[in-house]
């Protein structure tokens, strides 16, 4: 298992290595730390399962009680807290194996949260897609809008994360959805206030999400017939 | 003459006062607080979800609640009702949201955190004494499982208000075995899952000494599969 799973980082090391090459150097894109390497060690000893619905992100798909909020329904949580599009990248193999019915996306904001350019994002959103399009074709893909922030609210290791930024990422991943024809969640109009912030009552630290939140997001993909 | 005799009212003005303080003290001692903005945020996710009839309920705190307990019994009605840091004056304080939807199955593992902050053993005794007669008064036909508490692991445990508990942990899972015998209701002592030969959590299964790897829930609810609770 272990051998596996080193196998398996090597591979990805070197098949990462043309989108490294054009980036500046200082991007960090290094993602299995402890708890990404617990949870995928835990992903990997569920069987894989029919018509499996996952949600698939970071810190903020992670802490959603998905399986209780969608009853009935094959649900996976696939959020790693802390994850990037490079760990997204790095785990495609163990979401897909599966053959999901639908893919539930929302990753990106702790790559800007590192000072990634949108660019290098949107490269490795496209890479992330193309590869769920070429391995599980029949997957239905929802590419979730990254979520805005309240700025105000955020803790200063937060710095580097801004609503613009997160509009010009939107975009791209709005283009990426049009091109591979997916469909794109535009969440981030769902949770924005007037000023273009992620409402104040929906979160608790000006990034995350309140419980209830969650119950708002679902009933929105309800609503539009996505689940 | 008057000085020592105002001395002497003194002194048993200060005897008084001292008297006083300690039992104040000793009342300050009992943390029953647990209505954190933690706590508010999940209240208000259980209360919007509602619940559903035959359900497996999962009570506790953080352990509890980093479960993918849904993941791991499928098939299964799952509730988790985990609460990051709460506490038995928590959870008796959510029993009702839990109980009036007569679930199938609980499935209880709380008193880590009352430990945490000193509490007396009688005091959180006392507690699960009441969570174990409320259930089973507002749902009789509910299973519950008393769980026993987790040890922990001293070597890597890094909150110094956690050390040094190991003793407090077997009394306390003493008493609620006791009080689980005296009530008629199943206890589950998870220490031969989860501890090592000198009583430790296993290493393999915690990376900071008191919270589990999620790999070792498969192990937990394995065992609770082996043992037929579930």
């Amino acid at each position: 298992m272990l051998f596996r799973s080193s196998l398996f980082f090597l591979v990805w090391f070197f098949a990462l290595q043309p989108v490294r090459s054009q980036e500046k150097v200082g991007i960090d894109s290094s993602f299995a730390n402890s708890h990404y390497r617990m949870r995928l060690a835990f992903f990997r000893q569920m069987p894989d399962s029919k018509k499996e619905i996952i949600f698939l992100g970071n810190s903020i798909t992670e802490a959603g009680e998905w399986q209780e909020m969608i009853r009935g329904k094959n649900v996976k949580n696939r959020g790693i807290s802390g994850d990037v599009t490079y760990g997204v990248l790095a785990r495609l193999d163990e979401v897909l194996s599966a053959r999901p019915a639908k893919i539930f996306l929302l990753i990106g904001i702790n790559d800007m949260k590192r000072g990634i350019p949108v660019d290098t994002i949107a490269c490795n959103y496209q890479r992330i897609v193309e590869k769920i399009r070429a391995t599980s074709p029949k997957t239905k893909l929802y590419i979730q809008s990254v979520l805005p922030v309240h700025e105000s609210m955020l803790a200063p290791s937060y710095k580097n994360l801004k609503n613009d930024l997160i509009v010009a990422l939107n975009q791209r991943l709005e283009e990426t959805a049009k091109q591979v024809a997916c469909t794109y969640v535009n969440l981030h109009a769902v949770m924005r206030d007037e000023a273009g912030q992620l409402a104040k009552e929906y979160t608790t630290d000006g990034i995350h999400l309140r419980p209830s939140t969650y119950i708002r997001w679902v009933q929105y993909l309800k609503d539009q017939n996505y689940l | 003459m008057m000085m020592k005799i105002l001395t002497a009212k003194k002194q048993i003005i200060v005897a008084l006062a001292l008297i006083f303080a300690t039992a104040a003290q000793a009342q300050k001692k009992i943390d029953s607080s647990y209505n954190n903005s933690y706590y508010q945020g999940r209240m208000e996710l259980f209360n919007s979800l509602g619940g559903l009839k035959k359900a497996t309920v999962f009570l506790g705190n953080s352990i509890t609640e980093r479960g993918q307990w849904g993941e791991l019994l499928p098939g299964e009605i799952i509730m988790n009702r985990g609460i990051g840091g709460d506490n038995t004056f928590g959870v008796l304080a959510r029993l009702g949201d839990v109980t009036k939807y007569k679930p199938k199955r609980i499935f209880l593992l709380i008193g880590i955190n009352d430990l945490g902050r000193g509490l007396p053993i009688e005091v959180i005794s006392n507690n699960y004494k009441r969570i174990i007669q409320q259930i089973k008064t507002e749902s009789p036909k509910t299973k519950l499982y008393v769980q026993s508490v987790l040890p922990m692991n001293e070597s890597l445990l890094k909150a110094v208000y956690l050390k040094n508990k190991k003793d407090s942990v077997t009394k306390l899972n003493e008493s609620i075995r006791a009080i689980a015998k005296a009530e008629g209701v199943p206890y589950i002592n998870l220490h031969p899952v989860f501890a090592d030969i000198k009583g430790e959590l296993k290493e393999a299964f915690t990376q900071d000494g008191i919270h589990l790897r999620p790999s070792a829930y498969v192990e937990w609810v394995t065992f609770l599969k082996k043992a037929k609770y579930l």
